[in-house]
């Protein structure tokens, strides 16, 4: 044991000095000829003959001097070594052919790898807490809705006692609030309301002081809070003394008891926690203020699925004893780091399906053109293996060689593959960073969704590279070498060239060239589909780069939706703020006007005398309160009847609308005009509601932002106006700059901060901006498509040029026999090209069948859609780079002289 | 077949390395190989490198140690000593030669008495 150990160590030595102690080895064996030549001259040998007979004695000196080596080294290390330089070696050799290979593997990596690094952090989230599996969420599913449904304190508390499985539950509800430290400025900051006992389940213990405990949990307890590690820093400048100090919210000051950690930003992305305190302890379901989640740690000993059996059961006893609340409502409940994404976007498993077999068609054609480019390659290759094999290479040392330098290739293309990624994957971390960061109220990207190249995906990229050498290296070279191909010299000097694979080369070229039609025809109608709605876009000038938008909202205002019922006395002060905001802005020099809307949202409407039995055909409208100036701000004539005045109710009041062109096109036939009435429709019980409203006027269409399966575009929607009154609680202000629209921003909230210090102008954006934003995605598709389309063109260029070149250098010899036995060229032209034809050709069919099918089933954009010129120029193309590819072959082919063709025989 | 027959070869040979290390003191390649055609007979055609092949394993094991001195003709020539790993190693091996070649010679016996 010990012996052996002491082996490999002087092995190792020996691997790491060779030198030394070959020069050692030879000295010893120098002075052992020496003395053995001395010794038989002494008995009377001739120096000749002695020296002769020492030598023999001894042994094969060069053989003695590799065996002498490979026992003091570690062989199989030295031997991998030399086939990395001799892989290396042979990709200089070929530098097109390593190019073109390297490109197209890395363009698979850069795909299976991007896909995996720009996914698994919602695919696979994982919280960065202790035992983050544990950790649960609970929310309400509303069946009817197919959507999130309402979950307040009151279904908490019953959660909290009736539920064994879970530990520990409460819930949060998340704001963004408006907060100062002392008299500083105000910003807004992500805040939550917590229950207590989630500090204790994620188990995360705090940087400063004490999270918050269950005494701040007590209706009318201390107002206390703990804030975030950022926060700490940039709003407190790190001090370590911060505990005790005050931090106000909305005007009221908190102590603040406690820092997190950095980095920790629970529930999603927050850095201010105050107490969720419920109004008292016997709120039943449904009752208390609305929560976000409800949380908890599994019990010691239970699972989600026996966490979720109990869960159904007390689901259906709230049902049945909340009947008015719960009847629609199913709880349902997921780990926490999942748990906002099945919550909220339900059909996400669909969209990752569907993009799994994308990526999959995708990769299919970059595998297809990888392995022909790896089947030309290694055809061309069975001389050196035929010399080498006949040299005295084992079938093993062939094929380690041939795996060393896919290996090789590999690494060259995983390196290419992360400069390929870098770009995208970087950007879109800090898109999804960026866009939580500015993200309206309490939406955005969870904390602990990290987009990044990490550990993992160097992993997986090995995992793909060691993969792809085992495909490409390993797998050719035992067919190379397998008994058939090995039948020694003698086949090689039987053919110039090679495998003879005639009718495979036929089907790989007619495979080659469909698959890259029917993927480029798809995504080419893509891609053109998009310019040209972009294109049209551009030509169209609806001035919103004049127009300077942004949304007033008020401490303690969530998301902008009407959670938090308002008193009509805080409503009233709340348009008298606003108003009061538009009058000093409408004074200043750089405003030629400023007007406030609220926002829309789209309803099934009622029209008088029209039947609503058939559900299926109610007209829909958005409906939308608007100031009265708003048409006259936004430059839009009245066609008919007239503008809103100032006497006009606004809110539930309003008994007047204006509906726009689009309106009337939709329900024109419906005979509805100046003077007739519609009325809003419960789109669940299909009767109306509310009173009846009267059209008093009809205004020219809004273009707005469309982006459909189709590609963006501006579109008119139906809608009917309404005056905007005092009740609404959020209000969005339009403002038509005079000059630069971002100069107004700085005014605005000056202005806004004089007047009330809990308003909050949020995010000031031009419509323009707000529009480049809603385009963003469509953007990034298209680059995507681009990218895609521009590998497989890439590839499939390559791959068909390089079997093209080799089916033609396959028939050197046949051509240069037909030359010297009196052929023209230009027939041997002619065949050549009328095959190559006949294989692009049915190829090319192929691919526009396949293309046309595939758009219909899968893509929005039919290939054909656009007219036939796109596919026909993408097939012609091909077509064309596949002839072209002949071209070289043929020239050689013709100017082998006919002697040599026929000695070759 | 080649590498069972190498492999009996191989053993025999450290151990009879061994064994003239143990006998004759210090000594240099040559001096072994000639040692070891003598004691044969010639009868054990040993090429003679094989003996270096062998010795570079011995050192590794630490069984025998190297040093460069000079020979009795005056040329520089490479020393082989046992150690006490190597003598302990001789001495469980020759155990295990004797035990081994003693069943052999049982298993052979009754045939031979035809």
């Amino acid at each position: 044991m010990r012996a052996s150990f002491f082996r490999l160590l002087a092995r190792v030595r020996g691997f790491l000095r060779p030198d030394d102690l070959d020069r050692d080895f030879d000295a010893e064996l120098d002075a052992h000829l020496e003395a053995a030549e001395e010794a038989r001259v002494r008995q009377g040998m001739s120096r000749e003959a002695a020296r002769r007979e020492a030598r023999v004695e001894l042994g094969g000196l060069t053989q003695l001097r590799e065996e002498g080596r490979g026992a003091r080294g570690l062989p199989w290390l030295s031997g991998a070594w030399l086939d990395v330089k001799l892989g290396v070696r042979l990709l200089a050799k070929y530098p097109g052919l390593t190019l073109v290979s390297t490109v197209a593997l890395a363009i698979g990596i850069a795909i299976v790898a991007g896909f995996y690094a720009g996914t698994n952090f919602f695919v696979n989230p994982s919280l960065p807490v202790p035992d983050e599996d544990e950790l649960v969420a609970i929310w309400n599913h509303d069946i009817t809705a197919a959507d999130r449904g309402t979950q307040t304190v009151g279904d908490m508390l019953a959660l909290r006692d009736g539920l064994s499985s879970v530990d520990d539950a409460g819930a949060f509800a998340l704001y963004q609030r408006v907060v100062a430290v002392a008299d500083g400025p105000t910003r807004l900051v992500r805040t939550a309301q917590i229950s207590p006992s989630l500090f204790r389940i994620v188990r995360v213990p705090p940087h400063l002081g004490r999270a918050l405990v269950e005494a701040d949990e007590r209706p009318g307890g201390p107002d206390v809070a703990v804030i975030g590690f950022e926060l700490w820093q940039t709003d407190f400048g790190g001090d370590p003394g911060v505990l005790g100090r005050t931090i106000r919210l909305g005007g009221v000051p908190h102590a603040v008891v406690g820092v997190m950690p950095e980095g920790f930003a629970f529930p999603l992305r927050e850095q201010l926690w105050t107490p969720l305190q419920p109004a008292s302890g016997s709120l039943r379901p449904g009752e208390g203020t609305n929560v976000e989640f409800v949380a908890g740690r599994l019990a010691p000993g239970a699972t989600l699925e026996t966490a979720e059996a109990e869960l159904r059961l007390l689901g259906e006893r709230m049902e049945a004893e909340h009947p008015l609340t719960h009847a629609r409502l199913r709880p349902r409940i997921a780990t926490y780091a999942r748990s906002f994404l099945q919550a909220n976007e339900p059909e996400l498993p669909v969209l990752m399906t569907a993009a799994r077999v994308s990526i999959g068609i995708i990769l299919l054609v970059v595998a297809v053109n990888v392995g022909t480019l790896v089947y030309a390659r290694n055809a061309s290759r069975v001389g050196e293996v035929v010399v080498r094999s006949a040299l005295g290479a084992s079938r093993r040392r062939i094929v380690l060689q041939m795996f060393a330098e896919a290996l090789v290739l590999g690494s060259l293309s995983a390196a290419m593959a992360l400069a390929f990624m870098f770009w995208p994957i970087t950007t879109l971390g800090d898109l999804l960073d960026g866009a939580s960061g500015q993200a309206g109220g309490t939406g955005g990207v969870p904390y602990w969704f990290e987009v990044g190249i990490g550990l993992d995906t160097i992993v997986l990229i090995a995992g793909l590279v060691v993969g792809s050498a085992v495909l490409t290296g390993i797998l050719p070279a035992l067919k190379l070498t397998s008994r058939r191909m090995g039948q020694g010299l003698s086949r090689l000097q039987d053919q110039s060239a090679g495998l003879r694979f005639g009718k495979t080369a036929t089907a790989v070229v007619v495979v080659q060239v469909a698959l890259s039609v029917a993927l480029l025809t798809v995504a080419g109608a893509q891609i053109w589909t998009l310019v040209q709605s972009f294109v049209e876009m551009e030509a169209s000038d609806i001035a919103s780069e004049e127009y300077l938008v942004a949304d007033l909202r008020w401490d303690l205002t969530p998301g902008g939706d009407a959670r938090v019922d308002l008193r009509p006395d805080d409503l009233q002060r709340r348009a008298r703020t606003w108003r009061a905001l538009g009058q000093r802005l409408s004074e200043e020099a750089a405003v030629r006007g400023v007007t406030f809307a609220s926002g829309g949202a789209a309803r099934p409407f009622a029209l008088e005398g029209v039947s609503t039995a058939d559900r299926e055909t109610m007209p829909w409208s958005y409906l939308s309160p608007i100031e009265p100036n708003f048409f006259e701000t936004f430059g839009r004539p009245i066609l008919a009847g007239r503008a809103f005045g100032p006497v006009d109710p606004g809110g539930r009041a309003a008994r007047v609308a204006i509906v726009n062109e689009e309106f009337l096109r939709r329900t024109g036939s419906r005979g509805v005009a100046l003077g007739g009435h519609v009325r809003q429709v419960d789109p669940r019980t299909g009767r109306p509601v509310g009173e009846p409203l009267e059209i008093v006027g009809v205004v020219g269409d809004f273009l707005g932002l469309d982006i459909t399966h189709q590609g963006p575009g501006w579109r008119a929607y139906p809608t009917i106006y309404v005056p905007l009154g005092d009740a609404a609680g959020v209000v969005r202000i339009s403002i038509h700059a005079a000059g630069d629209p971002s100069s107004v921003v700085g005014l605005m909230r000056g202005v806004a901060a004089e007047l009330d210090p809990t308003l909050v102008v949020h995010q000031p954006a031009t419509r323009a901006e707000r529009d480049e934003a809603g385009l963003f995605f469509v953007r990034l598709y298209g680059y995507a498509v681009g990218f895609v389309m521009f590998a497989v063109l890439l590839l499939s260029t390559a791959g068909t040029y390089s079997m093209m070149s080799f089916t033609v250098s396959q028939r050197t010899r046949e051509i240069g026999i037909r030359t010297a036995l009196g052929a023209r060229p230009r027939q041997v032209v002619t065949d050549v090209f009328a095959r190559a034809i006949r294989q692009l050709g049915v190829g090319t069919l192929l691919g526009l069948g396949l293309g046309a099918l595939a758009s219909n089933v899968f893509a929005s954009s039919p290939a054909f859609a656009q007219g036939p010129t796109l596919p026909l120029g993408i097939a012609a193309t091909l077509l064309a780079l596949g002839l072209l590819a002949c071209g070289r072959p043929v020239r050689r082919a013709l100017a082998v002289q006919p002697t040599e063709a026929l000695r070759e025989t | 077949m080649s590498e069972n027959r190498s492999s009996i070869l191989q053993g025999t040979l450290d151990l009879m390395v061994l064994k003239t290390l143990e006998q004759m003191g210090p000594l240099h390649g040559y001096a072994i190989a000639c040692r070891l055609e003598q004691i044969g007979e010639r009868a054990l055609v040993v090429n003679q490198g094989t003996v270096y092949l062998c010795l570079v394993r011995l050192v590794q094991k630490r069984w025998v140690t190297t040093k460069w001195g000079t020979s009795d003709n005056n040329r520089r020539a490479k020393y082989y000593t046992i150690t006490r790993a190597g003598l302990a190693q001789l001495k469980a091996e020759m155990e295990n030669w004797e035990r081994i070649a003693g069943v052999i010679g049982r298993v052979l016996q009754p045939s031979e008495s035809h």
